[in-house]
């Protein structure tokens, strides 16, 4: 692992006391917006004031419990890495569901459910990408960020729902316009804690505007100091339930190992794909944070990636940060005041919180779904599980209409756009070839033959465009090199093989053996003429594949390539 | 019934010469372009295998390959007398390996497994028996 | 391969379009030794329509990039795609020339 010049401090190096409380204090603030989801779910469950802020400040608990898991590596728990842990909206849509349905216990008993499955999936990462292959994961967050901005919307706009007053829709404003204003315009730490920031200014205008009535009398109420315990823990479980829990499970595995991956490549000057191990290790310790939450009384968590993303963009990325987080959450916790504070956000300001996360959230869908070549079957599956989730919310007398026990499929527009979606990329697998040919006969067009027949491929299989690039590189740059210095008659076969993990190219012709060097050839004998410019092909086709081999039999001369992907 | 029989010595030279006569073979049962393409692929990479990991460096010796059509199936048996030696033991290709020159073996298996139904081996007295076969399409189009 | 030329005196504003592959190497790197040995002291290439650089290519432009610094004159390069800039990286090419990430910086590093 080499430290990128891009980062100050690194993983095992130990920053200054004061850098690494403020650095601390910055991860707490940008992952405090977050305790919106919890909340939001606690009120959905009808949950009285005063439970709320127990439940918060426990909440606050687990979120150190992740943070120090996810650093610390017990046994083969933890990543290592600097990684703080927040509350998830993954988990909201089907929280919210449990909440409607069996109350507190249920959320509870799901969310113990939820983590101890993605602890269990976490060996089996690798593999499900065959399944949830990324434009479907990118559909998932998607779906989470659109279910984020209407559950926001759910609470001023449902048909149930208390019109917004004119004091209310100008606190709504001032928060919003806040959040929005210091992330587009601002600069540095005020940019970063936009989110933090917009809350206060959001409170305060609640103060002015006499938003919090006698709620505030809980604040006043409780405690400068005192132990976070949730009040009256139970768990439930309920079948029906397992389907909307279980694909946010695996959101959220693939989320944090997309978040470690992050990590892997902010702390190594050298990375170059994720690392299994520690990637295995950091979604197990996800699990455990979640099943902790759900026995402590709190709602599903999840790696923090906009929390990776600072510690990229300050250039701290030490583990003992990740350790100031974790106590800093604790010591929160221990502020009744704080967590009552929390629990009386009034309507407007959450509206706002969730519209703005939200935004986030959706861009991040449409940018992990557009990271592949798209075909006309992917664009299929993109589009009709998009318009079958969506029309979920739209036309609640479908899902309503339906069998009961489709309920947790139909219900949900998370759950039914994403089960469309598998469905379809099973099914499209039908007919798509894993190995395929291309015979070149003529110099002439080959070049563009070769760009036509890995893109159409590599968008038949899902293929990573960066991949496809670096495979189109290699047979172009081997025909030409062969053209023009080895090839004695005859076309030129290329077979190519894809499942999702290996691409695989075989290239064979008659002729002469190319020299795959280790060392590029000097300056001067590149310039001095073919013999140089030979091997200058075959040294970059060696560094542009992941593996190369060659073989002669008699005048045939066979070449592979193959590519991690 | 269609039936090629073939015998070669151990040497990469004559290689190319009984993918030519399988290929011709295969097109005249009916196999379209694709399935020639994948036969001779085979073939190269399984012959390719035998030479370099089963004989000495100077020891000679004899390979056959047999082509046979079977229910719709083309059949293709390899046998040498050479050492003991399973192609289908080859380890996948290791992901974690750094990049450098590897012996074919490793990445030409794969070939032979995507681009076959079947894959076999067996160890038969003193001599390794390898069975490929692939599914004929339905409609064979006569010469493509 | 299609190249424009653009002059904004004393600058030379190479722009090769498509793909710099064996044969287009050679017309390519003779444009460029026939516009140093012609007296251009300040060259910029621009990449960014290039999809493809071989070997050949690569060649073309170390020929230019000595025959510039025997002549006394400036090669600059920009334009760079990803892609492009990737092939520049496995053949370790990236500290043998004079890359500017925008044509504008380019501009001025190649006056």
């Amino acid at each position: 692992m080499k430290k990128p010049a891009t980062l100050i401090y690194g993983l095992e190096e130990m920053p200054p006391p004061f850098i690494t409380i403020s650095n601390g204090i910055q991860h707490v603030g940008l992952i405090a917006i977050n305790l919106v989801f919890p909340l939001l779910v606690f009120r959905a469950a009808g949950t009285p004031l005063d439970l709320i802020g127990g439940l918060l400040s426990s909440g606050l608990v687990v979120l150190g419990i992740g943070t120090f898991l996810q650093a610390y590596r017990l046994g083969p728990i933890g990543s290592g890495y600097m990684c703080p842990s927040t509350f998830t909206a993954t988990y909201l849509a089907p929280s919210l569901l449990a909440a409607k349905i069996g109350g507190l216990p249920l959320v509870f008993g799901m969310t113990l459910f939820s983590g101890v499955l993605e602890a269990a999936i976490a060996p089996l990462l690798n593999r499900l990408r065959a399944i949830f292959p990324p434009e479907i994961s990118g559909l998932v967050i998607l779906l989470i960020g659109m279910s984020i901005g209407t559950s926001g919307l759910r609470l001023v706009l449902a048909p149930g729902a208390e019109p917004l007053s004119g004091a209310e829709w100008l606190v709504a404003g001032a928060t919003l316009v806040t959040m929005v204003g210091l992330n587009v315009w601002g600069v540095g730490t005020l940019r970063m804690l936009c989110a933090l920031i917009g809350l206060v200014i959001g409170y305060i205008a609640a103060g002015f505007a006499g938003l919090f009535g006698t709620t505030f009398v809980a604040v006043h109420d409780a405690d400068w100091i005192g132990f976070p315990i949730p009040a009256h823990l139970a768990w439930a479980f309920d079948a029906t339930m397992i389907a909307p829990f279980a694909i946010a499970s695996v959101a959220a595995a693939l989320k944090a190992a997309g978040t470690i991956a992050l990590c892997q490549r902010m702390n190594d000057a050298d990375w170059v794909r994720p690392e299994m191990g520690s990637t295995t290790r950091g979604v197990l310790a996800d699990g455990a944070a979640t099943a902790v939450a759900g026995l402590m009384g709190a709602v599903g968590t999840n790696t923090s990636t906009p929390g990776v993303g600072l510690a990229a963009a300050i250039g701290v990325g030490s583990r003992p940060v990740a350790y100031a987080v974790a106590v800093l959450f604790v010591l929160l916790a221990f502020f009744p005041k704080l967590t009552a504070l929390l629990a009386i956000m009034p309507r407007a300001v959450m509206v706002s919180a969730l519209l703005f996360t939200a935004t986030f959230i959706i861009i991040n869908g449409i940018q992990v779904i557009s990271s592949r070549l798209l075909d006309a079957r992917r664009s299929m599956i993109i589009g009709f599980s998009m318009v079958a989730g969506i029309s979920v919310d739209i036309f609640p007398s479908l899902s309503a209409a339906a069998p009961k026990m489709f309920m947790p499929v139909v219900g949900s527009p998370l759950v039914f756009g994403t089960v469309i979606a598998l469905g379809l990329n099973l099914l499209f697998r039908i007919g798509v070839r894993r190995t395929v040919n291309l015979t070149l006969d003529q110099p002439e067009g080959a070049h563009q033959r070769i760009d036509d027949f890995f893109v159409r491929q590599g968008a038949a299989w899902g293929a990573r465009p960066d991949v496809i690039k670096r495979a189109i590189f290699g047979v172009t740059q081997l025909v030409d090199a062969v053209d023009e210095n080895c090839r004695k008659e005859g076309p030129m076969t290329v077979t190519a093989s894809f499942d999702e993990f290996n691409l695989d190219i075989r290239l064979a012709y008659q002729g002469a053996l190319l020299e795959f060097p280790e060392q590029r050839p000097s300056a001067d004998d590149i310039r001095a003429g073919l013999e140089g410019m030979r091997r200058l092909a075959g040294f970059m086709l060696r560094r542009n594949a992941d593996r190369i081999a060659s073989e002669r039999a008699g005048d045939r001369v066979v070449v592979h390539f193959h590519f991690d992907h | 019934m269609a039936r090629v029989e073939i015998r070669l010595p151990n040497r990469r030279d004559k290689m190319s010469e009984v993918g030519a006569m399988v290929e011709s073979f295969v097109r005249a049962q009916g196999g379209s372009g694709e399935t020639v393409h994948d036969v001779g692929v085979v073939l190269d990479e399984v012959l390719s295998n035998i030479i370099a990991y089963g004989y000495g460096p100077e020891q000679a010796g004899e390979i056959v390959v047999r082509a046979d059509i079977v229910d719709g199936r083309i059949v293709v048996e390899i046998e040498d007398g050479g050492q003991p030696f399973d192609p289908l033991s080859l380890p996948p290709p290791d992901l974690s390996a750094p990049l450098r020159e590897r012996k074919v073996g490793g990445l030409g298996i794969h070939f032979v497994r995507q681009l076959m139904d079947e894959v076999a081996y067996a160890r038969v007295g003193g001599t390794n028996r390898l069975r490929l076969s692939k599914q004929l399409p339905v409609t064979p189009t006569r010469r493509d | 391969m299609e190249l424009v030329e653009i002059r904004r005196d004393p600058l030379v504003i190479v722009e090769p379009r498509g793909r710099i592959d064996t044969v287009a190497a050679e017309p390519f790197g003779n444009r460029l030794t026939e516009l140093i040995r012609s007296g251009s002291r300040h060259m910029l290439i621009d990449l960014q329509h290039v999809i493809y650089i071989s070997s050949a290519g690569f060649r073309a432009l170390l020929i230019a990039g000595k025959l510039a610094e025997e002549s006394n004159a400036k090669l600059v390069l920009c334009g760079l795609s990803a892609e492009i800039k990737r092939l520049f990286e496995i053949g370790t090419f990236m500290d043998l020339f004079t890359i500017c990430a925008s044509r504008e910086d380019g501009m001025v590093k190649a006056q």
